[in-house]
């Protein structure tokens, strides 16, 4: 580098090369620059992965705000919250903003997933991709599950009660993990010291590095082009930079998803339950989170007996294989040069879905 | 490179026309280096696994509690006050427990844990039936028999004594 003279010092310039002798920047820009993302009429689901990650970053701040107000106390939890709901300025903002948060979080997960899925975004070389994009879901989920109990209101304590009862009755290992989830035999302080942890600690981290996979190995191998568009010559297939043109383009959806939100955040605040009583007998009516709603629904329509096995047990087996299938089947269809499986994949993803959409409904009727 | 291997190879089918290993050819001297050096990676990382998984499991494993710190209580209602009809959830120690005066007149007391998937149940008068909310399991409230829904099991019994002034006592069955 050299040394610029007074006449011809360019700051930003001298900045630059200051830095790329240490960071490759200008090769990352560059990387950026040649970057280019599909056009064409299915480009919109294309959004749904920033969205998501949008989400993520809400959760992330506004989970780290929060925890300088809630007390992770079996006895002071439901005070705290309601403190925050109450009396903290903004309190109710932040509080609402992320437990509307998460559920548009999961929300918007499971469009994204859904949508890659039909897209065939899983073929190879994507493999990676879609699952750890399944990771990044399952860990959605946990927070969910972990977050649900911090508050302490009803729906808190019997949600974490039946979610450890059914890790309970996982063949085998089932009892030994529930003691371990419970830290004991009964929901107490020492659940909550492990699913404060977990959700403010484990969670995050676990989410971090996967999403950091996730991300890189998008970078690295592009953004997948559906089928009928890789089958057009390639004179008809339009393209666009990855920067500038669609980052505008993402910045935008963020700001109009976000005005959104915080219009259902502002105008519905999120509630507090009543304060968990543990010798009451459970609501009528209580009911999980609209994402376990399907699993709940199957819990219910299972009958005590099924032959010699108990209707929990092959619930569980069912739910599990269900949802392990969606590891499965796109794995089997990587190739996408089998046309029956591939026509199997796609069949198998309408059924899963309105299956899904079905329990989901009739679980919340 | 490729001329090495392209080389090796004629010599092996050379060697050995049956297509199996010939076990002094440089080839195999490397994958049996290979097979040892991964059963040092292997049992190297299944010692470090045992050394650091073994405090670290034992650190967050739960202390052996106890399920029912107390066999016994008085109950907080005295029969006079508890008519044919009337229900009570509450704490017997750690568990949740349901007394039922139920319309035999007899009392019927439960630990009220769901045998399904845990939920405390409670007496519904209406219907007089012992209701889970969680996923609608039903119990005779007479014996706790499981009668509809999903749960496995009937509830588990309690016992409840009743004193000559009507004072009712609580115990484990």
């Amino acid at each position: 580098m050299s040394i610029p003279t007074l006449k011809n010092l360019n700051i930003v310039q001298t900045v630059v090369d200051w830095l790329d002798e240490r960071v490759p920047v200008k090769a990352a820009v560059e990387f950026a620059g040649h970057k280019e993302v599909p056009v064409h009429k299915h480009s919109i689901w294309y959004y749904m992965g920033g969205i998501a990650a949008l989400f993520m970053g809400i959760q992330f701040a506004t989970g780290f705000l929060l925890m300088f107000h809630y007390v992770p106390t079996f006895e002071g939890a439901y005070a705290s919250v309601q403190a925050i709901n109450m009396q903290v300025p903004f309190g109710w903002l932040i509080r609402s903003m992320h437990s509307w948060g998460a559920n548009v979080f999961i929300l918007v997960l499971f469009i994204h997933m859904f949508s890659t899925y039909f897209m065939k975004a899983y073929r190879a070389p994507r493999e990676f991709t879609w699952l750890s994009g399944l990771g990044l879901v399952g860990i959605a989920m946990v927070f969910g599950f972990t977050g649900y109990m911090l508050p302490m209101d009803e729906i808190a304590y019997f949600a974490t009660k039946v979610g450890v009862d059914v890790a309970g009755e996982s063949p085998f290992i089932g009892p030994y993990l529930a003691e371990f989830v419970r830290g004991g035999s009964e929901i107490g302080q020492v659940t909550m010291n492990r699913f404060f942890t977990l959700h403010v600690i484990a969670l995050p981290l676990a989410m971090m590095g996967l999403f950091g996979l996730h991300a890189t190995l998008i970078q690295l191998q592009g953004i997948s082009e559906p089928e009928s568009i890789q089958k057009l010559p390639k004179a008809e297939r339009k393209y666009e930079k990855f920067f500038p043109d669609f980052i505008k383009k993402d910045v935008f959806v963020w700001f109009a998803v976000f005005v959104g939100f915080m219009l259902l955040v502002t105008m519905r605040p999120f509630g507090l339950g009543p304060q968990v009583d543990p010798a009451a007998m459970a609501p009528i009516g209580i009911k999980p989170e609209w994402y376990f709603l399907s699993q709940f629904q199957a819990l219910k329509l299972f009958p005590a007996k099924i032959l010699f096995f108990d209707g929990v047990h092959v619930a569980m087996v069912f739910i599990g294989t269900v949802f392990g299938s969606l590891a499965v089947v796109p794995i089997l269809d990587s190739t996408g040069k089998i046309p029956f499986i591939s026509k199997f994949a796609t069949v198998y993803g309408v059924i899963f879905l309105i299956g899904w959409l079905f329990l989901t409904i009739w679980g919340s009727l | 490179m490729t001329t090495e291997q392209d080389s090796s190879k004629t010599n092996e089918s050379q060697n050995n026309p049956q297509g199996g290993y010939d076990l002094d050819s440089p080839e195999v001297s490397f994958s049996r280096r290979a097979f040892f050096g991964g059963m040092i990676a292997l049992g190297g990382g299944l010692w470090a696994l045992l050394v650091g998984g073994t405090p670290i499991l034992s650190f967050l494993w739960p202390k052996k509690s106890e399920v029912v710190t107390v066999t016994e209580m008085t109950f907080e209602k005295n029969l006079k006050d508890f008519p044919v009809g009337e229900s009570k959830n509450f704490m017997f120690g750690s568990i949740p427990a349901l007394l039922i005066h139920d319309t035999n007149g007899k009392l019927s007391v439960f630990n009220a844990k769901c045998s399904h998937l845990g939920c405390t149940v409670g007496y519904q008068k209406d219907k007089d039936v012992i209701y889970c909310a969680c996923h609608g399991g039903t119990y005779d409230p007479n014996t706790g028999k499981n009668i509809a829904g999903p749960p496995p099991a009937p509830l588990k019994p309690l016992v409840a004594d009743v004193a000559a002034d009507g004072t009712i006592t609580i115990k484990i069955a």
